[in-house]
């Protein structure tokens, strides 16, 4: 086990390198650049021009730059913003928290139906319930995001006016406590309903395959024959086998918490970290997409680690070499 | 046995703490960052589609950002609607009657208003427009531009209200300089250091002179701006408590937070949305002209040629195998009913464009009119130039068909419309035009169509500043031949290149309006600038916001005069 985390330990290290190198080039090949919106201004001449590039290195070879810049950030060292000229960490770091929010809400929300749903569709396999829940989860994750949140947005918001249309919690109003409380979880909601009519289908099936896997095992059929309560053979014997690979499949996702959701963030003009990235992906600012991307895949790559070592953790029969 | 209790133990404590970590995130998250704000206060919330880059006036060029950073720090001049220059910070706009222009031109003196303070308190005095000059000089700080700054020999302050300065040689907009879309900063607030680079002021200008003091900024979600009490106008003014720009990802979304009431104002609509407002009773649109127009340019050199001495980009020499016939660009302003595009995509909310100097600007030439429409005359004009029609009516001339490709930036739906309809005016004249968009970020890059000479027809949207001098510097003169600037149609003409020169350099407006109105006039008859049609602001107000000035300010933005704003 030890050695088997030493060696995933050391085989992520030139993982990671590898996608920041790639993900360095894909950024600096794309047409346009960082001094794009300076190019076509009448006042910013050829020589600011040349100031500005030597300023920001850009004047220096594509191999250069990101030397430096892996240095710098293996040093802890995240940079500048190109645009804002904030330090990157900070800017992350104020979005990190409102993505934690939203993304950790939606997937609680999420989890909480998806569980019942998907074991009761299982444990009623065929029936009328589950056939609607079959039905509904494919109708759930295969609505475009963009479509059915803008579709929520002009039926709750611009229509009924019962929720707001994008932002957080209401600006330049006096709220305090469960005002406050009520105010936000207004915000919350249709952000977090888009969310959760995409993914709650996903999780909701994978749950019902896995526990029918278990359900017609010989030892489920031998604890009904023991006369035991269906609701103890189905939670203590076929749950708990059937919940361990949906554990690993959450683990798998919950990169997603911290990495946020670009089209629902900025549908719902919620300040996240998905935002950022997409508004720091429309003004070139290299310094904020590389910060972004690279905390990006070191969380998909450690959950990935944590969901093999709690896989093994969980189902004793998997062993590691 | 041993395994089995492990795993239960784990399984339960895990479940437990997943539990209790989601169930903190939804109790305490939202009531993590909550603020009070005093009761019954006059607040406007005005939607920004674009997040501000910063509010240093020197270091960040997006529109949004100008317009949040005007309403704290101010400048010593501004431009009032009808184009007149307004002292702000500034007693008095120099000329040479009042001694503020030295005889030779290349001495400004300007004179502070008495008893000016910043919004901590602190006298506002010459010193600060002297350091404000220091931090656009100093190599550490990311300037976008030092136009005219660099062309100050030194500065002096022979008393605090009176700042001197002397330049190498005459620098005709020298009213734009510490104005307009710069400002003065507070010296005090950094000790007089003019290292700004990585300053919290760039982001949080804590102190300032403007109508507004700067509260807190919530990436990607709003600015809060306050009133500031120690603001110069009537004592009662500004008149709100607090002006907040919210931060929204796009247009479509702050127009529905206005219909909603969830924002109070909106900047900059794109006019294909104006139907959205129509019959909505308390919303309404503010159309202020700009000086900006939509055009087209022509490509007067030949696409596949190389310049010896700029590698990658179009020789100016070799023309334009169609376009480089001056009576094929004549032939294609005369095929256009600009006014028909007009009436069609903007239903009259605008009007056709003369001249790259907008009539309400100062140095616009009155007597250019609107070309005119004319097809037959075009037909007439190519059949004499010796392009015969060919298969497909399309006409050729010694083996050259005229097959022409006309770009713009993609994701405008009223310029492909534009691109759309010119394509079937010139057609009937027997030029046949290929739409090949791009976006933006290409088209204006560094190795772009534009800049390398790789296109034949452009549509753009451009036009001067209050000062013009930049723009038709940059665009038509030909030191601005690409790599050196943006004049793309390779308009390589000294007589222009006289006239602009001179209008940059003359002393006064009065003695540069000429020399500009006659580059004007030499521009068109080029043929390798089109005017099309003007472009206007549009913003959004609802209707319980009271005091917005009708008809805007061309030279400002939507909340230019949010000092007057009551609610």
């Amino acid at each position: 086990m030890g050695h088997y985390l030493l060696r995933r330990l050391v085989e992520g290290i030139p993982l990671l390198l590898g996608i920041t190198l790639v993900v360095y080039l894909v950024l600096v090949s794309i047409p346009g650049g960082p001094l794009a919106a300076y190019r076509n201004n009448p006042r910013v001449r050829a020589e600011d021009l040349a100031r500005l590039e030597k300023q920001l290195g850009l004047d220096r070879p594509v191999h250069v730059r990101y030397a430096l810049w892996l240095g710098r950030f293996v040093r802890g060292d995240w940079g500048y913003s190109y645009v804002t000229r904030q330090p990157v960490l900070s800017m992350i770091w104020e979005r990190f928290q409102n993505t934690v929010y939203l993304m950790g809400i939606s997937m609680l929300v999420t989890l909480l139906l998806a569980l019942p749903i998907g074991i009761y569709s299982a444990v009623r396999q065929y029936s009328l319930f589950d056939h609607a829940m079959t039905g509904l989860a494919f109708m759930g994750y295969s609505m475009p995001v963009f479509w059915l949140g803008l579709l929520l947005m002009l039926l709750f918001s611009v229509e009924l006016r019962w929720f707001p249309a994008g932002g957080m919690f209401t600006v330049g109003e006096e709220l305090s406590g469960w005002e406050a409380f009520l105010d936000r979880l207004r915000y919350l909601a249709l952000p977090v309903i888009t969310l959760t009519i995409v993914s709650t289908g996903f999780y909701a099936r994978y749950l019902r395959a896995s526990l029918l896997d278990v359900i017609h095992q010989d030892y489920v059929r031998t604890a009904w024959a023991k006369g035991l309560r269906g609701s103890r053979v189905i939670f203590r014997h076929a749950l708990r086998n059937a919940l361990i690979p949906f554990v690993t499949v959450v683990a798998i996702h919950l990169p997603q918490l911290f990495t946020g959701a670009v089209v629902v963030e900025t549908l719902f003009a919620w300040p996240g970290i998905g935002r950022l990235f997409w508004d720091s992906a429309l003004r070139f600012d290299y310094p904020v997409l590389m910060g972004v991307l690279a905390i990006g895949a070191l969380l998909v790559w450690f959950f990935n680690l944590l969901a093999d070592l709690l896989y093994g953790y969980l189902d004793p029969r998997i062993r590691y070499g | 046995m041993q395994q089995a209790v492990r795993s239960g133990i784990n399984r339960r404590q895990f479940l437990k703490r997943v539990g209790a970590a989601a169930g903190a995130t939804v109790l305490l998250g939202p009531l993590g960052r909550l603020t009070g704000y005093g009761q019954m206060q006059k607040v406007v919330r005005a939607a920004l589609w674009q997040e501000p880059e910063g509010l240093n006036p020197f270091f960040f060029i997006q529109t949004a950002s100008r317009i949040v950073r005007k309403r704290v720090l101010e400048g010593l001049f501004r431009i009032a609607p009808d184009g007149s220059v307004v002292p702000v910070l500034a007693a008095e706009v120099p000329t040479q009657q009042n001694g503020g222009i030295s005889e030779d031109g290349k001495t400004i003196t300007i004179k502070l208003k008495k008893g000016l303070v910043w919004s901590d308190g602190t006298p506002v005095t010459a010193q600060d427009v002297v350091f404000t000059w220091e931090v656009v000089m100093d190599d550490r700080n990311p300037v976008s531009s030092r136009a005219g700054y660099d062309l100050i020999e030194d500065m002096s302050t022979p008393d605090d209200t009176t700042v001197v300065m002397r330049f190498r040689e005459v620098y005709a907009p020298f009213l734009t300089l510490f104005s307009v879309n710069h400002a003065v900063l507070p010296r005090h607030v950094f000790n007089g250091n003019t290292d700004l680079s990585q300053s919290p002021f760039n982001r949080e200008p804590v102190v300032g002179t403007g109508p507004f003091k700067f509260v807190r900024w919530e990436s990607g979600a709003f600015i809060e701006l306050e009133k500031n009490p120690m603001y110069r106008g009537a004592p009662d003014k500004p008149l709100l408590d607090k002006l907040i720009y919210t931060i929204v990802p796009a247009r479509e979304t702050a127009i529905q937070q206005i219909k909603t009431g969830q924002v109070d104002a909106m900047w900059n609509l794109l006019e294909s949305q104006i139907p959205e407002f129509q019959g909505l009773a308390d919303v309404r649109l503010l159309n202020t002209p700009s000086a900006n127009l939509e055009y087209l340019g022509l490509n007067l050199s030949d696409p596949r040629s190389q310049d010896p001495n700029n590698p990658g980009y179009t020789d100016p020499n070799k023309p334009h195998p169609i376009l480089g016939d001056p009576a094929v660009r004549e032939a294609i302003e005369l095929a256009i009913d600009k006014q028909a595009i007009v009436d069609a995509l903007f239903g009259g909310l605008t009007s056709v464009a003369v001249s790259p100097i907008s009539p309400f600007h100062w140095a616009n030439n009155p007597e250019i009119g609107p070309s005119e429409y004319n097809p037959d005359k075009a037909k007439q004009l190519l059949d004499e130039a010796g392009w015969t029609p060919g298969p497909g009516g399309v006409r050729v001339k010694d083996g050259v068909r005229m097959d022409l490709r006309i770009m713009t930036t993609t994701g405008d739906q009223i310029r492909l419309q534009t691109e759309q309809i010119i394509q079937r005016y010139l057609l009937e004249v027997g030029i046949n035009l290929q739409i090949v968009n791009v976006p933006s970020a290409v088209l204006f890059s560094k190795n772009g169509p534009l800049q390398t000479g790789d296109y034949d027809i452009a549509e753009d949207t451009w036009g001067p500043d209050f000062d013009p001098a930049d723009f038709l510097t940059i665009l038509f003169h030909s030191n601005s031949l690409p790599p050196n600037g943006w004049n793309f149609f390779r308009i390589n003409s000294p007589d222009i290149d006289k006239h602009i020169d001179l209008g940059n350099s003359a002393i006064g407006i009065e003695a540069r309006k000429p020399h500009y109105q006659i580059a004007q006039k030499l521009i068109l008859d080029t043929g390798a600038y089109i005017p099309l049609y003007n472009r206007s602001l549009i913003d959004a107000f609802r209707t319980n916001v009271k005091g917005v000035t009708e008809g805007g300010n061309p030279w400002d933005d939507f909340s230019w005069d949010a000092e007057n704003w009551d609610v």
